[in-house]
């Protein structure tokens, strides 16, 4: 028994075998096959291996099928949950920090009005707060900031600002007038270093080198 | 003469295995049955063919159990029967390793002598082959076990040589060498 020198159709001869070629390849292996011998032969052994390799050994599917396990969709994996919720806190978190802190600084860019209130001498040794209220004056601090202990023994200053004047009512006028009547301006500026807040306007060059 | 070389997959029968494999998953029970109608005989005759002697059908059954545990690793890439084949292997090279390490199996179990095949085909069907048949089978049984497999493969299942490199870990181009290889030595031995 000898081989084909066409290794090209020697290689799909178990294709023509098993009907798995396209009709132009089994044509054309076919084709070839009528003018071959030795592909011909081959092609007979061929069908002599597979039959004799089909006596296999029976196995009872009934058997098999009972063995089989009930079908389980997947669980989704708990860990990557927790690793995108935990995620998307810091991203939420994050950035309602840098929201609520831009606002505080656009807050303090449209000041109205800033006045300090004249310090209380026995003022507790405890950390001072200055406040930056929201347009209604008494209603709830928007923003709170601590100051540091050394400015403790300093006049207690408190900063009132509104976001805009003509926003506010007759009432809310009324009352943060009569509150201002105690108070003395300062500068934004002056707010944001208490430490060097003074409740005079600074004095010029030429005043101090007189 | 240009001949492309991949042949046709037999895609009708994949679809009908996906779909079954659906169905099942959906709880219809019948689908697994039929799966395993349609692909235990094609199992049982790989893991004879490869030497699995005579635990074919424990081997058969744990294809299948290790099959339907993870169905949802399948991802369709192979068809369902080069996949099986994949488990079936890996079980038959793991049943080796645990016999070699407890000492109960040969250096080599899967090779096979002269008239081991014949005696293990006759003895699993209770029927005695013709000559020209036991011949064939013997000319088998004298391969390599890599050539074994891929023959079996290719010439009783009908795999192509990109499945059978699926399925044995290979390479289309080792797969093809070994092809011819056994067809060679077939030919050789039944010359004789």
């Amino acid at each position: 028994m000898t081989d084909c020198p066409n290794g090209e159709v020697r290689d799909l001869l178990p294709d023509l075998l098993h009907d798995r070629l396209t009709p132009a390849q089994r044509a054309e292996v076919e084709d070839h096959l009528l003018s071959c011998e030795d592909c011909q032969e081959e092609m007979a052994l061929l069908r002599g291996m597979r039959r004799s390799m089909h006596r296999a050994p029976k196995v009872a599917v009934a058997d098999i099928v009972s063995a089989l396990p009930a079908y389980r969709a997947p669980v989704r994996r708990l860990g990557n949950g927790w690793r995108i919720a935990a995620a998307l806190a810091l991203i939420v978190g994050g950035g309602t920090s840098i929201i609520v802190r831009h606002d505080a600084r656009v807050l303090e860019g449209n000041h109205a009005l800033v006045a300090v209130i004249p310090t209380t001498p026995a003022a507790p040794a405890t950390p001072v707060e200055t406040q930056v209220a929201s347009a209604t004056v008494h209603s709830t601090p928007a923003h709170v900031e601590r100051v540091a202990p050394e400015t403790q023994a300093a006049p207690r200053e408190l900063a009132v600002a509104s976001t805009n004047v003509g926003d506010l009512s007759d009432a809310e006028l009324d009352a943060l007038v009569n509150d201002l009547g105690s108070l003395d301006a300062v500068t934004p500026a002056e707010v944001e270093q208490p430490a060097s807040v003074s409740p005079l306007p600074p004095t010029s060059t030429s005043e101090t080198g007189a | 003469m240009t001949l492309p070389v991949p042949a046709v997959p037999p895609v009708a029968e994949e679809a009908a295995d996906l779909d079954l494999i659906a169905r099942w998953k959906s709880g219809d029970e019948r689908a697994a049955t039929a799966l395993v109608e349609r692909h235990a005989e094609a199992l049982a005759r790989f893991a004879a063919s490869v030497g699995a002697r005579e635990d074919v059908e424990d081997l058969v059954q744990e294809t299948f159990v290790r099959a339907f545990s993870s169905l949802d690793s399948f991802r369709g890439e192979s068809s369902l029967r080069t996949w099986l084949f994949t488990i079936a292997r890996r079980l038959l090279l793991d049943r080796r390793r645990s016999a070699r390490r407890r000492g109960g199996g040969s250096r080599n179990a899967v090779d096979v002598k002269d008239s081991d095949a014949v005696t293990e085909y006759d003895a699993l069907d209770g029927v005695v082959a013709d000559e020209t048949e036991r011949r064939m089978r013997e000319a088998v049984a004298r391969l390599t076990p890599t050539q074994r497999e891929v023959f079996t493969l290719r010439v009783s299942e009908g795999l192509s040589y990109k499945e059978i490199a699926e399925a044995v870990g290979s390479t289309e181009g080792a797969a093809r060498v070994h092809y011819h290889n056994a067809m060679r030595a077939i030919k050789e031995f039944l010359d004789d």
